[in-house]
């Protein structure tokens, strides 16, 4: 069995119902904002939802777009329950209010807030003013509900200074997750961004920094870093998808590719959104997700494995420096590059 | 950060005036690293202030500083005679305000503690 970079245990369907958000965040990936207004339709979502668990998927993972502007969020989540998958919702924390946290408590295993930085640098990402204020205001809802949360830290390449502080205030809020996810130039960050993502330097002190605070914070607060550790990858190449052995065929979707990532506008693609459409499984309003699972089975699992291992070899090779590296941009950069 | 963006609340980064602000914001920002780690500098004043402490107090038996071109850690050992003067010395240890020592004392001689040996690390 491939491990892939979600682990055994928690194969994820990453799913975006709405490009709908009240912030028109800078690093926004899907371009979402206050003027976009498609959605996906709930029975839509629903029966995907079933087939990904009987694909071997373990958490259905809402992002958005802002996921709780979706108004069938709390019915979509109570049926990801009710076909066995853990409910993840990661949000901008803005519109939690008590009512809307009580309608979703009982259908969510965790929540993840977006979390930029010091409140200035938080409202300078978000383009808000009143974006810490009111997500910080929200998280008594939060914590009164009982719901496990936790943070999502986006490192750029001027900001790894304020790690720190947020780790700090996670511990004080009471989360039980920092999650820190390295910028990546897609999405609006194209324009809006150009130059800041982490460059290798960071990454490797971002490495150094978080296994430190690790250790500091102990088990108050896992803390996790989305880079890879090429010397580790190297060992372990199922990690990224490119081990020796060429999986059965006909194993589940989830042995083979994870996150799955659901678009807004139906799109299923692997590892992230908006990731290169040749390697997708098609679009959601033409077939259910079991009949595009078979035959990205037959027609582009191949493509996708030869993919996984040009990216490995290509991060391996001797003239490849640096040791740590954000593998999903890496491969989502390959798939870009090699369909020009 | 001196300048202030200028933005429409709403869409803040739908338009070019806006990626503008940005880009002068963020003009001669430092990288995240460097800040960190002047941020995690020890102060070379307390630095000194830690070697003429310690070796007025007993023998500095091993002394080592790390961190290009800011140090950003030290760590030695000291061995210091009897044991009244451990505790002050310890107090003395956690006063400083850059340095966040972990400290180790081991006792020395048998049967009659003659001595303690302290490690301290930051």
């Amino acid at each position: 069995m491939t491990r892939g970079p979600t682990g055994e245990r928690y194969r994820v369907i990453q799913i975006h119902p709405t490009r709908h958000c009240n912030l028109t965040c800078a690093h926004c990936y899907s371009l979402s904002g206050p003027e976009e207004r498609g959605e996906l339709g709930a029975a839509l979502l629903c029966e995907a939802l079933a087939d990904a668990a009987a694909e071997g998927y373990a958490v259905a993972s809402f992002s958005g777009g802002e996921p709780t502007l979706y108004r069938p969020l709390a019915d979509v989540l109570s049926v990801a329950q009710n076909v066995g998958l853990l409910t993840t919702v990661t949000t901008n924390g803005m519109l939690l209010t008590e009512r809307r946290v009580s309608e979703l408590a009982p259908h969510l295993d965790l929540l993840a807030i977006s979390l930029d930085g010091k409140p200035e640098s938080h409202n300078r990402m978000r383009g808000s003013d009143l974006a810490f204020e009111k997500m910080n205001r929200h998280l008594e809802h939060v914590r009164n509900s009982g719901i496990p949360f936790g943070f999502i830290f986006t490192l750029t390449q001027r900001n790894m200074d304020e790690l720190d502080w947020v780790a700090g205030y996670a511990v004080d809020a009471g989360a039980a997750l920092l999650q820190v996810h390295p910028l990546e130039e897609v999405g609006r960050a194209i324009s809006t961004l150009p130059g800041e993502r982490p460059d290798a330097t960071e990454c490797l002190v971002a490495s150094l920094v978080v296994r430190e605070l690790q250790a500091r914070v102990g088990e108050q607060l896992r803390v996790h870093l989305d880079i890879v550790d090429l010397q580790l990858a190297a060992r372990q190449p199922d990690a990224v998808y490119a081990g020796s052995t060429e999986p059965d065929p006909n194993v589940l979707l989830a042995d083979l590719v994870s996150p799955l990532v659901v678009e807004a506008d139906g799109q299923v693609v692997p590892l992230s959104y908006g990731f290169e459409r040749r390697y997708g499984l098609g679009d959601l309003h033409q077939q259910p997700l079991r009949q595009l699972a078979q035959l990205w089975r037959i027609n582009k699992r191949s493509a996708f494995s030869d993919l996984c291992r040009r990216t490995y070899a290509e991060l391996n090779a001797p003239d490849h420096t640096s040791r740590f590296t954000n593998w999903y941009e890496d491969i989502r950069e390959l798939a870009t590059a090699a369909n020009r | 950060l001196t300048v202030v963006i200028e933005r429409d609340k709403r869409h803040a980064y739908g338009s070019s005036a806006a990626k503008l602000s940005w880009e002068v914001a963020m003009a001669g920002e430092e990288r995240g690293s460097t800040k960190w780690a002047r941020a995690h500098a020890i102060e070379p004043k307390e630095l000194e202030e830690l070697g003429n402490f310690l070796e007025a107090e007993g023998e500095i038996l091993y002394w080592l500083t790390h961190g290009t071109p800011a140090i950003e850690g030290v760590l030695g050992t000291v061995r210091v005679e009897g044991t009244k003067s451990g505790g002050r010395l310890i107090d003395r240890l956690y006063a400083f305000n850059s340095l966040r020592l972990r400290i180790l004392v081991h006792p020395i001689g048998v049967p009659q503690i003659d001595g303690l040996l302290v490690e301290f690390e930051h």
